[in-house]
């Protein structure tokens, strides 16, 4: 059932012990047994298959050459500075001011950064201060085999806590740049995230890198937000187009807590987005949304879990995807209703536009039901562009690529509709909408 | 007793006629338990079966053999031991056949009489025609003549494979290869009996054509074979009917039903499945895994599944639909209600290869008492397949807070021209509802069979009418003691 085979070769245990003196954190004993546990299991189970069924609409198979390349090294001290300071502008929103943590080829670019230092915010970055992720690094019950090699490779991380009762003025933005350099490289980074009591906070977190090098970045975050705090979380992923982008987040909801999550997929050769979630305490929310843009050889996939374990608890699914030339896309969506979770309240809906012929759209809205008081729906389409819309907006004078681009962006404005957040997100809406606008501009014209 | 007696009648003169099946060498009823080689060649002598046949159930067992049981649906079994199986088993009363009516096993016509079911009061009322599959062998078949008068072939699997091996070689296995999944490939090594429906050029089947299926001997296992060729331009409807008694031990059912339309013609399938689902306690009851395709093979032709699931302990069932030709049609209604331990994973699969093919998907699961109901379903088209169209709708009835349901569909689309729409819902009976026919004087359970009965009303109004009746019937009796 597992891709062995292509660990086979023996660069890939090679590198790891060749890596390991350099890894941060290699003087702390406890921090080396874990990657070492982690990297033997990794390489006992190997890379899931097609025929795993969480893996069934991306193949793993081309990774290995990520293992095994001999070239891992990437220099921190002499990255090209003007390509940095490129990409950080790009990724950076100087309109929504705030702190900035900023990591260049998966590791912290203290440089760039301006770390939160408010009151009631602690901050830590796991190459400085590796004791801090002991906690967050320990085994889970259920390793997954990617986890277990970002657990073994881990380059760097950050973590955030906010205490009781805190509410964070502004978004922070977390930027990962991959450079030039990175061709060939897996840069795993690890993030914490965890809100006390009452607290509030908002992250921005956007991945970008050039277009050209091949690399590979493998993020697995971990959020906690307990008894009525809220958090507000937004993923901007612009990668190059040949990168390969792998998140994780897991989190874990305490009573009455609220976690709006925002997953925005415009980049990337081979992406990969898994949220699980946990609604551990009554009256808990969750909103996740996402929108998935693919072309040219671009395979998104979007994967979320939701666990109402217990009762009274509500989650809305909102999910949109424009699949244009050679685009591929999976939206693999469950929503687990375990048996004393009465009253629980689910949505999930997951549309898809196929601009092209040569796009596919791939969905599996699962709904796993255990408790009869419940209300839970899901709905998920695919199909084209309306002939009479677009006829409507010619008819008014519109070119046929400006109607194309009014429709797509009119479906797509969906996920930003009756958000429970505050301005920022108007300003991350706008500044979405713009990369959308290039996007499909140069995809209608060509 | 007048319906017994007619019963027998029937049964004597149909059987008088019947060439294969009752005859034979082998002094045994049953091949011995387990399966290996021998007891595959022992069937098919048996059935008196060709060469061709022999070697393609052994080729069967090879391939079957190097497969894996399949784990993904979300049901519980215990591991099944192939080798304590019964792969084979004729009724003890048939072995001769009967001669005169004492001849007739009294056990046989009580099975009869206890489902309600006459084969002459069938005639009469609705007009069919009736394959009764009593533990592996047909006893009995009626209103051949009639059907032969229109061409139409109407016979067991194993007379097919004598009169008819053009058609059976040409369209055994062609829908459904034998490599298709576990079950599949066992049951071409093994099946014993089924139904061969042949529908020529421009025929309108006269009646309704019926099977039943019965499983009577414990510990054996039901492997029935059911081929539907419709050929250009014409139609039949198939109803397949399950009852049985009860057992206690598990028992194994793993049928496969290929059926094929040409240009123009349709088929519609209509199954009510109450095979004994185990006591309340989860002991007991059929272990059902089937395999059912059709392909619609022509232009404009039609594959119609309708389901009625009320009974077996695990249901593992997905009836599909090849829609090849242009314009083709594909539907499947389906109920699925588990009650006590039952487990039911069961859905379908639309593939749409042709231009402007359509299929629709309605799937209603109510679930009670302990038990678990999956939807899985596939809708599939191909880059090549322009202007597709699908509807699914999966609604889910939860009664209890021990039960499960689950809806886990596919959506693989590969041309933008597609529409392709998939809604879900899951609710339970509300208090209202419930309060509202209470107040009408109508008691809880009743109550409960009016809601259900309203819930599945989009699928039970494509059931035939003789059918239709059984089942608003059974959906009650299967949801007793499950409120209050």
């Amino acid at each position: 059932m597992t891709l062995k085979r292509y660990l086979d070769t023996p660069e890939v245990g090679k590198n790891f012990e060749k890596r390991k003196a350099g890894f941060a954190g290699a003087d702390q004993g406890w921090l080396s047994d874990i990657r070492a546990r982690a990297m033997d299991k990794f390489m006992a189970a190997g890379l899931p298959g097609p025929k795993v069924e969480e893996w069934k609409y991306t193949n793993l198979g081309f990774l290995a050459r990520f293992l095994a390349n001999e070239n891992f090294e990437i220099s921190k001290t002499d990255p090209d500075t003007t390509e940095i300071k490129m990409l950080f502008d790009r990724a950076y929103m100087g309109n929504i001011a705030g702190s900035v943590v900023v990591f260049v080829n998966g590791h912290f670019n203290p440089a760039l950064s301006s770390c939160p230092d408010e009151d009631g915010v602690k901050f830590s970055i796991f190459s400085e201060n590796p004791e801090a992720f002991r906690q967050s690094l320990a085994e889970p019950k259920q390793a997954t085999s990617l986890n277990n090699l970002n657990r073994a490779m881990v380059t760097d991380g950050y973590y955030l806590e906010i205490s009781a009762q805190t509410t964070m003025p502004q978004p922070i933005q977390i930027i990962h740049l991959a450079t030039s350099g990175s061709d060939g490289r897996s840069l795993h980074t690890r993030g914490k995230i965890s809100l006390a009591a009452g607290a509030k906070a908002k992250v921005i977190e956007s991945f970008m890198g050039p277009d050209g090098p091949q690399y590979w970045t493998h993020m697995i975050s971990d959020v906690d937000v307990a008894e009525k705090a809220e958090f507000c979380y937004f993923q901007f992923q612009l990668q190059g187009k040949q990168a390969i982008h792998m998140t994780e987040m897991h989190s874990t909801l305490l009573e009455k807590a609220k976690f709006n999550h925002m997953n925005l997929q415009l980049g990337a050769e081979v992406s990969r987005s898994e949220i699980m979630n946990s609604l551990s305490g009554e009256y808990a929310e969750i909103d996740l949304r996402g929108a998935y843009f693919g072309r040219v050889k671009q395979s998104q996939d979007i994967f979320t879990r939701i666990n109402h374990d217990r009762p009274h608890c509500q989650s809305n699914q909102l999910f949109r995807g424009v699949l244009d030339a050679g685009g591929k896309s999976a939206f693999q969506g469950k929503v687990i209703v375990a048996r004393h979770a009465q009253k629980t309240n689910a949505d999930q809906s997951n549309k898809n536009l196929l601009l092209s012929r040569k796009a596919e759209a791939n969905a599996k809205p699962e709904l796993l039901i255990y408790a009869d008081d419940v209300k839970c729906t899901h709905g998920a389409t695919v199909g084209e562009l309306d002939a009479d819309q677009l006829f409507y907006l010619r008819s008014r004078g519109l070119d046929e690529a400006a109607a194309k681009e009014l429709l797509v962006e009119a479906f797509v404005a969906e996920v930003f509709s009756n958000m429970q957040s505050g301005g920022d997100m108007e300003i991350l809406q706008q500044r979405f909408t713009e990369k959308t606008r290039g996007w499909l501009s140069q995809e209608v014209s060509s | 007793m007048v319906a017994t007696e007619e019963a027998r009648q029937t049964v004597k003169e149909v059987s008088g006629e019947y060439k294969y099946g009752f005859v034979t060498e082998i002094d045994t009823e049953k091949a011995p338990k387990g399966l290996n080689e021998d007891v595959i060649r022992f069937i098919s002598a048996k059935k008196k079966e060709p060469e061709w046949l022999l070697d393609w159930r052994l080729k069967a067992y090879d391939k079957w053999l190097t497969m894996e049981e399949p784990k993904w649906a979300m049901v519980n079994y215990p591991e099944i031991d192939f080798q304590d199986i019964y792969f084979y088993a004729a009724p003890k009363s048939s072995e001769d056949g009967p001669k005169s009516l004492d001849e007739v096993d009294p056990e046989l016509l009580r099975v009869y009489e206890k489902l309600g079911i006459s084969l002459k009061e069938q005639e009469v009322l609705a007009g069919v025609a009736v394959d009764i599959v009593f533990d592996s062998v047909s006893v009995a078949t009626t209103f051949r003549k009639k059907l032969k008068e229109a061409g139409i072939i109407f016979c067991s699997i194993s007379e097919a494979a004598h009169d008819y091996p053009e058609l059976m070689r040409k369209y055994l296995g062609s829908v459904v290869p034998v490599m298709d999944n576990y079950y599949s490939a066992l049951n071409s090594a093994v099946f014993t009996d089924g139904t061969f429906v042949y529908i020529p050029k421009g025929v309108r089947c006269p009646m309704e054509l019926s099977t039943y299926f019965r499983i009577n001997e414990a510990n054996t296992g039901q492997f029935e074979r059911t081929i539907i060729i419709a050929d250009e331009g014409s139609y039949v409807s198939y109803l397949e009917g399950c009852t049985a008694p009860q057992r206690d031990e598990n028992q194994l059912h793993a049928a496969v039903v290929e059926l094929v339309t040409h240009d123009d013609a349709e088929i519609k399938y209509s199954t009510v499945q109450n095979w004994y689902p185990g006591d309340k306690d989860g002991k007991g009851g059929i272990y059902n895994f089937v395999t059912k395709r059709g392909a619609c093979r022509g232009k404009n032709s039609k594959i119609s599944w309708t389901q009625v699931e009320t009974g077996s302990a695990i249901t593992w069932k997905y009836p599909s639909c090849l829609l090849i030709g242009d314009n083709s049609v594909g539907e499947f209604y389906s109920v699925a209600i588990t009650n006590n331990h039952q487990q039911a994973d069961t859905g379908t699969k639309m593939i749409h290869i042709g231009n402007n093919t359509s299929s629709t998907i309605i799937s209603k699961g109510i679930s009670a008492g302990k038990s678990e109901a999956t939807y899985r379903g596939l809708v599939k088209v191909m880059a090549g397949a322009e202007n597709a169209r699908n509807f699914t709708q999966c609604d889910s009835l939860l009664i209890g807070a021990q039960c499960g349901a689950h809806t886990v569909p596919y959506i693989e689309i590969k041309n933008p021209t597609a529409q392709v729409e998939h809604e879900a819902t899951t609710s339970k009976i509300s208090d209202e509802q419930l309060f509202y026919c209470l107040q009408r004087g109508l008691d809880v359970e009743d109550s409960v069979t009016l809601i259900v009965n309203g819930f599945c009303k989009d699928v039970m109004k494509h059931l035939p009418m003789e059918f239709a009746v059984e089942a608003q019937k059974l959906l009650g009796i299967s949801l007793e003691g499950s409120v209050g």
